[in-house]
């Protein structure tokens, strides 16, 4: 208390502004606050178990902590304009300059800042907790582990299947056929109950043209010649499609051991942040501006890894390195606590079925509770998971039901000519009922978990909320010096002031759409444009000639809505600018689309750039602030 | 000699008279004007001696007399005071049509000069006195300030027009932090600062409220801290509207004096305006005292060529009129007026007031109060 009163009196001697202004306690007491936030941060996800559902990334605002942030940010700054507001050297025409002025808004600015901001110190904690606890390099040791164990985790059937396979080589580069109306009965094909399964060789047709209504040609030879088209890729520019036509039918039989879902045959990668078709990734990475599907061809490798690596150790016959991996495995699972029921002796027992390593045990995807079903597309805590499993979302599935003309194709061939014993079989899902286990592994929320990591890892949450919070400490800070430069009568005149030229503009510009049919976005920018020129100039221009009340209020309005006025010459050049391009480019689709201003293209990095216009605007107007307090009433 | 050692002089004569109390004050004011910080000190710790040891009064002159020793020996500058720091001419100004209108009002007003501004109420003081801190426009006629440096721009100019109003705003926080407040906003040393601060503190008489809060005060002791926030400022002119209302007659009278020996600074004179009801307590310590009603301006210096120079006597008696007439036939009486309990009396200019006096002492009757107010603006309140 001593030393507090001592610090006090220093400042109140040498520096009575920053006295007054208390910024030293407040900054003090923000840095403690922040500490706080960032401790909360380091250990609110210390138990694995809290990055399991999804979006963790965001749970300070939906863990109630974000309630705690706005209580502590209100309390301080009432607290601080209770202490501030005690004494005012500008109202009491103590001497003062405008750089004296203007610091002391810069002061406020920052105080504002520096007790709304919490959430930066929570995310740095929270980042910091996680990529100190899952570094990059375990992360990478654990997922390669993860996803090759993944293989045996046998919790769905489809995993399993003879079009799953990538290895060896000739399972990637042969296109699969699965629809029955395009097996060439002459060719070797593969039959698995109802299913049937046959190998073509492709060539490929680089097409860079489009038609009027902007879509991709057909390649005009194959059309005439009905070659039928295996499927198609589009280009990340969007500039080519590349189509596959069947070439010849393959035959893979030397390699193909068994037909029936096999271990041999998986290739699913369960994690690869690059190229994750989650939900929560798909959104972030589009909220962030990273591009989904990254790398396509990365991801087909990966597949092919792990389809590979399980081959490699389903051929080595070497139970115990079976055993080792899904002991490491579980040891990870434990690690994350992800829940199952599961260990490695049992489970590489009902693996182990050589030599064609069919899938003979299913595990489930979570803990079933007696009296209910067991439903695999049902998540853990009991709602529907429509994400089904990692399929290979480019167009190869879709297309095979298409022709070439693009018309669905509907079965005209009877799958019992493929396979006469239809009947006598057990159907895929009854063997995947018959054969589930008592085993669980929640999958999902290891996915999950491992999604948050990542997500948290590469969030730049400062980037993101920078604007918000430098705009509210602006608008809050110019709000609180409107307030200590005038009196409560000239602020509360100058929001109904506002209010009311709101309303105006926008009546006029309504009334200017209906009677004279203005309807251009410009004549509305401009008429806002015009009424803010008039808006800054008043101040000045009624200076002394009219009540001083009068002046104060526009002169408020311009304080607080400058930042607006600036972004508004922003925002209409920026319509000029793509109004321009879009005359230009009328003829060309691909340009027309592209279309951009400045405002677009440089996006919230000119948030500072307005922000820096704003507090220039403020030191240079500190000097009609002065004039305006000195006249008489 | 010079003024300074003149004043010094003087504090003995009181201190040999063993009048502690005015001549504590003269003292302090005799050391405020060396600008020392040394003597400030003294000043400081003595105030808190004599706070402590109030019993002590011989040992207290002892050490006063000793310390004037001290001041005589600075030097202190004495300031020119034959420049007008205001001049208006012709002020005026008017609310609305046909309502209320002030002025015109002319006035000058040099440093170390008190004018005192009376009049009923409604009748425009406030204004005046807010037109001249420009606080309020005023729609005719010319203001002028003549500072020791020019103002640079508006807002400085009103940085030294300091004006109290009547009802002071409250003051939140230490009190002497917002003195300190005052003093490094203008740009005191900070080494100064806590000298001067309780220096004025000491001054004002307020040495043992210093540590109280604002409400903890009385109204009396809300106007010194007013006053030393103003002081502090070191304000070339005051204008102080009503900073005797709410206090008791003692508390007005010490308060005038304080003002006056303050606006009397040898070194730091300053041009002070007051407005009050209390006429004669004003008119006993300014140099000039103005006089409004309904706006207009008259002033107890000049005379105006329509006024009669009469002898004016204002007299209370439980006697009635009659006996009054009875008593004064052998005086030229023009007029004797009753307004509710008190006799005025208007006799020709050649009258001589001790000729009332001993007709009146003559004739035996209860007088409870009697004044001559031929010169004094009370003639103007009771005609």
């Amino acid at each position: 208390m001593q030393k507090i009163n001592q610090i006090n009196q220093y400042l109140l001697e040498r520096f009575p502004n920053i006295w007054n202004t208390r910024i030293v306690w407040m900054l003090l007491l923000g840095i403690a606050v922040h500490l706080i936030f960032f401790f909360i941060g380091f250990v609110s996800h210390a138990s694995p178990s809290m990055l399991q559902h999804s979006g963790a990334v965001n749970d300070y605002l939906t863990s109630g902590l974000i309630f705690v942030h706005i209580i502590i940010s209100v309390l301080m700054i009432v607290g601080w304009l209770v202490y501030m507001f005690k004494n005012n050297a500008f109202k009491s025409f103590y001497p003062s300059s405008g750089r004296k002025l203007f610091f002391e808004f810069l002061q406020y600015f920052i105080i504002v800042f520096v007790s709304t901001t919490f959430y930066f110190s929570y995310m740095s904690g929270f980042k910091l907790f996680i990529n100190y606890k899952y570094d990059d390099k375990k992360m990478a040791k654990n997922i390669d582990i993860i996803n090759r164990a993944n293989a045996f985790l046998s919790q769905e059937i489809e995993l399993y299947t003879l079009e799953q396979r990538k290895y060896p080589k000739e399972f990637s580069d042969f296109y699969c056929e699965t629809s029955i109306n395009k097996i060439d009965k002459n060719g070797k094909y593969f039959v698995y109950h109802d299913r049937v399964y046959q190998f073509f060789s492709t060539y490929k047709k680089v097409v860079t043209e489009r038609n009027r209504d902007g879509e991709y040609i057909y390649p005009e030879q194959e059309k005439i010649n009905g070659i039928g088209l295996a499927y198609y890729e589009d280009s990340r520019d969007g500039k080519t499609r590349t189509y596959y036509f069947k070439k010849a039918v393959v035959d893979l039989s030397s390699l193909i051991k068994s037909t029936a879902p096999s271990y041999y045959n998986f290739s699913d990668v369960l994690y690869d942040i690059k190229n994750n078709h989650s939900n929560n990734i798909s959104k972030y990475r589009y909220e962030n501006g990273i591009e989904n599907d990254e790398n396509l061809d990365e991801f087909k490798k990966q597949k092919v890894f792990v389809n590979q690596k399980t081959a490699q150790l389903l051929d080595s016959k070497n139970p115990k390195a079976l055993q080792e991996l899904l002991q490491s495995f579980l040891d990870i699972s434990r690690e994350f606590d992800i829940r199952n029921n599961l260990n490695a002796q049992d489970w590489a027992a009902m693996i182990n079925h050589p030599d064609k390593f069919e899938v003979k045990n299913f595990i489930k995807k979570y803990q079933q509770k007696t009296g209910v079903e067991y439903d695999p597309n049902k998540a853990p805590d009991g709602h529907y998971d429509y994400e089904i499993a990692n399929v290979d979302s480019t167009a190869v599935g879709l297309d095979n039901q298409l022709n070439e003309n693009g018309e669905i194709v509907k079965d005209t061939v009877n799958v019992r000519d493929f396979n006469p014993n239809l009947d006598r079989e057990v159907s895929p899902a009854d063997y995947f009922k018959k054969n589930l286990s008592n085993y669980y592994y929640y999958t999902t929320d290891l996915k999950t978990f491992l999604e948050n990591v990542d997500t948290i890892k590469s969030n730049d949450f400062f980037s993101e909320m920078i604007h918000f919070f430098i705009w509210l400490a602006f608008g809050l800070s110019a709000f609180i010096f409107s307030f200590r430069i005038t009196n409560i009568r000239s602020l509360l005149f100058s929001i109904v002031s506002a209010g009311v030229i709101v309303l105006a503009v926008t009546l006029f510009c309504v009334a200017s759409a209906f009677v004279f049919n203005m309807t251009s976005k410009f004549f509305i920018f401009y008429t806002m444009l015009i009424v803010g020129v008039i808006i800054l100039l008043l101040p000045f221009i009624t200076l002394k000639r009219f009540p001083k009340l009068f002046s104060s209020i526009f002169m408020l309005i311009s304080i607080n809505a400058f930042p607006i006025f600036i972004w508004l010459i922003l925002v209409t050049i920026n319509e000029h600018q793509t109004a321009d391009c879009y005359i230009k480019n009328i003829n060309s689709d691909n340009e027309y689309r592209n279309c951009v201003g400045f405002l677009d293209e440089y996006g919230y990095t000119l948030s500072y750039l307005i922000l820096m216009v704003s507090f220039l605007f403020l030191y240079l107007y500190t000097s009609f602030i002065k004039k305006w307090k000195a006249l008489p009433e | 000699m010079t003024k300074h050692q003149q004043r010094v002089k003087a504090v003995f004569h009181f201190f040999d008279n063993k009048d502690l109390v005015l001549g504590f004050r003269k003292l302090l004011d005799c050391a405020m004007d060396t600008q020392n910080m040394t003597i400030y000190k003294t000043a400081i710790e003595l105030t808190d001696w004599k706070e402590n040891n109030p019993e002590k009064s011989d040992e207290l002159i002892e050490k006063c007399k000793s310390f004037l020793v001290e001041i005589e020996k600075i030097e202190v500058k004495e300031y020119p005071t034959e420049i007008s720091v205001l001049q208006s001419k012709n002020i005026q100004k008017s609310y609305g049509r046909n309502r209320f209108s002030l002025g015109p009002v002319s006035l000058e007003i040099k440093k170390g000069q008190v004018y005192g501004l009376v009049g009923e109420n409604g009748n425009g003081k406030t204004t005046l006195l807010r037109i001249l801190a420009k606080e309020i426009s005023h729609n005719q006629g010319d203001l002028n300030y003549k500072f020791d440096e020019t103002p640079k721009d508006e807002f400085e100019l009103r940085t030294k027009l300091v004006y109290i109003p009547q009802r002071t705003e409250k003051w939140y926080g230490s009190l002497k932090d917002n003195l300190k407040f005052v003093l490094s906003s203008y740009g005191v040393e900070p080494e100064e600062n806590e000298i001067r601060t309780l220096m004025m503190i000491a001054r004002l008489g307020l040495w043992n409220y210093k540590h109280l809060k604002w409400n903890e005060l009385s109204s009396g002791y809300k106007m010194r801290f007013e006053l030393a926030r103003t002081l502090l400022r070191q304000p070339e002119i005051l204008l102080l509207d009503e900073p005797l209302a709410n206090l008791d007659v003692l508390a007005q009278q010490v308060i005038l004096e304080d003002l006056k020996a303050i606006a009397n600074s040898v070194n730091n004179p300053i041009a002070l305006i007051l407005s009050s009801q209390q006429l004669y307590e004003v008119e006993k310590i300014s140099d000039k005292v103005i006089f409004l009603k309904n706006g207009k301006y008259q002033d107890n210096e000049t005379k105006s060529e329509t006024e009669n120079p009469n002898l004016i006597v204002e007299i209370d008696t439980d006697n009635s009129r009659e006996d009054l007439l009875q008593i004064f036939q052998p005086f030229a009486l023009e007029k004797l007026n009753f307004n509710g309990g008190i006799f005025v009396a208007y006799f020709s200019p050649e009258t001589e007031f001790s000729a009332v006096l001993s007709a009146l002492g003559n004739s035996k009757i209860q007088v409870t109060y009697i004044r001559n107010i031929s010169n004094s603006t009370r003639r103007f309140f009771v005609e």
